[in-house]
């Protein structure tokens, strides 16, 4: 057996992130909780591992070890999930300050990102409800955080019975499917299951839609959506982002290696389902953000729309490569552009602290750098061309065409349409005239957490530019990130 | 190596623009002004500089220049840029009016950088749809002028107005361009896809797709359709013209310039160069309907134009009606026709925007923009009367002006293959002299009201409208140029 380096290197960012946890709580003790050690230990815990992944990127073998999969389908996942979590660390750094305690924040956020780390390499059932738990439980605790704040109360206790109920769900669907197979492998399960062998087999149809139910309640797709916008509200911008992307885009690394593994949506009436979760959710995410007055909530709707647009490409995995490469074409887009969405509206809602709109009014005249970033952020949001949004939209048409599904590109437009309608209504707003009786603006210092928030929502921002003027580079890369079946 | 400055140039001109967004200096102004000089300079030395003779009058299409370099590589995407006689002369008209704009706004708005920011990307995005070879990069190009304009409208709108109702104006704008823009796309990446499918080979390039493999004829029909519609939203056509028309009550005098001289003609410059070339078999099938859609253009936009109080709102749907006839010329096929729309794709932009200009000015002085509440300006404001009313004759089309020339080709040449359209479209021209004769009638006669004393038209002004009505009488007594270079890119659009 002849194993690369750097795929040895590769297993490395579970190792660091496990060991960071370990060195953050005897911090914690030695230190007399001092808490920026604790933040540099893991900023140093998550930087090291993207290093240590972006070294490695383009591996073209793969290892199988009994639960896991470590191949460039999994380099890619993590890459994403730890940048994501990184700025999350940085974005709270505002918020946190307010706080006594911040050490146990960073725990939580590194247990978590952990977890996303090994669900985007699970290639078990096992494996995969491990990652799952291990980073709904200190979710938990990080929706909650801000204890004082009842409505951060709410959300807590919303997500709590909400994400009890999807675990019951999927450890039912668990149960059904190892009865069936007796086999928990994702690649095993594959080689035998057929469209005409589920139709024998109405139980496990049962256990593979409760399936479907728990990861629609962690995607928070329509109509499994009610949870979102609620908890959005109730929690702090930082939280947002790792609820926006980090939960997210491991969640979708497993459910996609599994449906790119296991053939389920060959069967017509599965199908059928997922189509209409993607349908619903784009219609309905961005209908119901369209009329959103505050931010946050806003950000639940379309986070919504966004996964619904993702879930399309899930639809027709495992019949074409094209589809994971839209899928993780999208998912960058998305990803660094809301991310600096999510940095800018943490430096402005530290200032004031409702999330209502007017904040926002006339900021241009205030503020030109960071309102000029934000408009670039909302555009790439919106998919227009020269950000790196356009070329998700651009990868999904053709998917669609491809794929010849016209009810789709139908729910593809309308939501478009709308969601344009609303991004550039907000960047308007930048641009009138502030209000008058605002306009005696509370100056805020400029910290080193500002100062950080500034600089990486800087970076994204060329990020998104760049990238979307020279996608070839993203292309090149992704082609290496492709779970390679035993 | 012209052709990438062209777009280039506008470009550093806004970014130059922008630091100065927020002063009200007049930086911005000079910036803009030079960048419109420098794209007149350049188109003018591009066509000094090519050999005719050189061309070849054969099966290939040719272009003067080129420049291509690779873009997207995994789907054969290139950044190709090239220019012929068509779009050389589209270039010089957008380079003509970006300079009336910029004088225009010289002194009426409060025009900041950020302004001139916007206008400096509508340049670019339109000289980019003028000059590109490659689809996703005229796509690209296409949604880039969207978003400035939907800007314009909505922040620098109509003052009168609420701020709420000119966002829903930008918003109307928007909402239509965009979604037929999504046709667009759509269409765009259908095409290279079928491409695809039978060679295996990955372009979006134009030169490469017009040789096309045969496709079912409904596909063709379908896909020819999506770029009818995203053409015909920028026109406008009858049933498309909601948005255009809003956009023009709402915007301010620039940018009424700007969307009716350069995103409008993007349209009919599509349906030349794109619709008729990409899908020959169902574009002469389409004709009779895209005809009639013309006819109903040409009286419905007259008959609403004699309807309106708001002038400017008139003066929109003039131009409607003129794109009825721009229509019925672009689907007969023929090369007579071919040059009076040319020809009247310039001369009324230029008298459209010349009647625009005239709007703005009588609303700098009155402050209103009702017909009804004005009367008898005769003899107020020293040069204005005169020149509106050689701007509204030339609407109207009479013989001396560009307008006439090209209604008298595109009708001429119509008259051999339709007769019958040719005959109901000829009296649509009665229809515009009833129009133009009454909004002079309306303003310009009747009881003077001797206590207003209006402010005389200064120099800048009157530079823009003398410069207007120079290259409108132009076009009438001397277009040979103008269908010379024009014709070079006739065999670029063989029929």
């Amino acid at each position: 057996m002849n194993i690369e380096i750097k795929m040895i290197l590769s297993l490395l960012p579970m190792f660091i992130i496990g060991a960071m946890i370990i060195l953050v709580l005897i911090s914690m003790v030695i230190s007399r909780r001092n808490s920026g050690c604790s933040l540099i230990l893991t900023l140093t815990g998550l930087l090291l591992s993207i290093s240590v992944l972006i070294y490695c990127r383009y591996t073209e073998t793969f290892v199988i070890i009994p639960f896991l999969s470590i191949d460039g389908y999994y380099i890619f996942f993590s890459l994403l999930i730890l940048i994501s979590s990184f700025a999350t660390v940085i974005f709270s750094n505002i918020w946190l300050s307010f706080y006594p305690d911040k050490e146990e924040f960073y725990l939580l956020l590194l247990i978590a990102s952990l977890g996303g780390i090994l669900l985007a390499s699970a290639n078990n059932f096992a494996s995969l409800f491990i990652g799952i738990e291990l980073m709904s439980v200190p979710l938990l605790g990080i929706i909650g955080y801000a204890s004082h704040n009842k409505f951060s109360i709410e959300a807590c206790i919303k997500y709590s019975m909400l994400s009890f109920i999807s675990t019951s769900f999927f450890l039912f669907s668990l149960a059904l499917i190892y009865g069936h197979f007796g086999n928990l492998v994702f690649s095993e399960i594959g080689t035998e299951v057929t469209a005409e062998y589920l139709n024998k087999y109405p139980l496990l149809l049962v256990g593979l839609a409760l399936l479907i139910t728990s990861i629609g309640f962690k995607l928070s797709l329509v109509p499994f959506h009610f949870w979102t916008p609620d908890v959005y509200q109730g929690v702090p911008t930082p939280v947002i982002t790792f609820l926006a992307t980090t939960i997210k885009i491991a969640i979708f690394s497993a459910i996609a290696r599994f449906l790119i593994l296991v053939s389920i949506t060959d069967h017509e009436s599965i199908r059928m389902v997922l189509e209409v979760m993607a349908f619903l959710s784009i219609v309905v995410g961005n209908l119901l953000a369209f009329y959103q007055k505050n931010l946050k909530r806003f950000l639940g709707y379309s986070s919504i729309a966004h996964l619904g647009y993702l879930w399309i490409s899930l639809i027709f995995i495992n019949k074409h490569l094209f589809s994971l490469e839209t899928a993780e074409i999208y998912l960058l887009g998305y990803l660094l552009s809301s991310l600096g969405l999510l940095g800018i509206i943490t430096l402005i809602s530290s200032r004031n602290q409702t999330s209502s709109l007017d904040n926002y009014r006339g900021l241009f005249w205030k503020d030109p750098v960071i309102s000029i970033m934000m408009t670039i952020m909302m555009l790439s949001l919106a998919g227009i061309p020269m950000t790196l949004g356009f070329i998700g939209k651009f990868y999904l048409i053709m998917l669609l065409i491809i794929m010849h599904a016209w009810w789709l590109m139908v729910a593809f437009m309308i939501g478009s349409v709308i969601a344009i309608c609303y991004y550039l209504r907000i960047t308007v707003y930048l641009y009138l005239s502030p209000p008058m009786e605002k306009i005696s603006s509370n100056y805020t210092p400029l910290t080193i957490g500002r100062l950080s928030v500034n600089i990486a929502v800087l970076i994204l921002t060329i990020l998104v530019i760049i990238l979307g003027l020279i996608p070839q580079v993203v292309i090149t890369f992704i082609k290496y990130a492709h779970p390679i079946p035993s | 190596m012209f052709l990438p400055w062209l777009i280039i140039i506008p470009i550093i001109g806004g970014f130059l623009c922008f630091p100065l967004a927020r002063s009200g200096t007049e930086g911005p102004r000079w910036i803009s002004l030079i960048v419109c000089v420098l794209i007149l300079i350049l188109s003018f030395e591009i066509l000094w500089k090519n050999d005719y003779a050189l061309m070849q009058y054969g099966k290939e299409l040719s272009f003067w220049q080129h420049y291509s370099i690779s873009w997207i590589s995994r789907f054969g995407i290139q950044v190709h840029l090239s220019i012929d006689g068509l779009s050389l002369l589209m270039v010089l008209l957008t380079g003509l009016l970006g300079l009336m704009a910029v004088l225009c706004s010289w002194r009426e708005l409060d025009s900041t950088g950020w302004f001139h920011f916007n206008m400096m990307l509508i340049l670019c995005g339109v000289i980019g749809v003028f000059l590109s070879q490659d689809l996703f990069l005229f796509f690209c190009f296409w949604e880039i002028m969207i978003i400035p304009m939907y800007f314009l409208i909505s922040l620098w709108g109509h003052k009168e107005l609420s701020e709420t109702s000119r966002i829903t104006a930008g918003l109307k704008f928007f909402i239509y361009t965009q979604s037929s823009g999504l046709l667009l796309l759509i269409a765009i990446i259908t095409l290279s896809l079928v491409h695809y499918s039978a060679t295996g080979l990955w372009t979006f390039s134009y030169l490469q797709l017009l040789h096309h493999p045969q496709m079912s004829y409904t596909v063709e029909y379908i896909l020819m359709l999506c770029f009818f519609i995203a053409f015909a939203v920028k026109l406008p056509l009858v049933p498309l013209h909601g948005a255009v028309i809003d956009a023009h009550s709402f915007a301010p005098t620039t940018g009424a310039i700007d969307l009716i001289g350069l995103l409008i003609k993007t349209g009919g410059y599509g349906l030349l160069r794109f619709s008729f070339l990409l899908f020959p078999r169902a574009s002469i099938n389409f004709a009779p309907t895209a005809m009639m859609l013309g006819i109903i253009s040409i009286f419905y936009g007259s008959w609403m134009a004699f309807n309106q109080n708001d002038i400017k709102r008139m003066v929109a749907y003039t131009s409607l009606s003129h794109m009825g006839f721009l229509v019925i010329g672009i689907y007969t096929n023929n090369s007579l026709a071919y040059q009076g729309t040319v020809i009247q794709m310039i001369s009324h932009s230029l008298s459209a925007a010349g009647l625009f200009i005239v709007c703005g000015l009588l609303y700098q002085r009155l402050h209103t923009r009702n017909m009804s509440q004005i009367e008898g300006l005769w003899h107020n404001i020293n040069y204005l009367p005169a020149l509106t009313i050689f701007f509204a004759v030339a609407t109207m089309g009479l013989p001396g002006t560009g307008n006439f020339l090209g209604e008298f080709l595109i009708l001429f040449g119509s008259y051999r293959f339709f007769p019958t359209v040719t005959i109901i479209a000829s009296f649509g021209i009665i229809f515009a002299t009833v129009y133009s004769l009454i909004m002079i009638q309306r303003t310009f006669f009747g009881s003077p009201n001797l206590s207003l004393r209006l402010k005389k038209i200064s120099i800048r002004e009157l530079f823009i409208l003398g410069l207007l009505m120079c290259v409108l009488l132009g076009l009438c007594f001397y277009p040979q140029p103008v269908i010379n270079i024009s014709s070079w890119s006739y065999i670029n659009i063989p029929y």
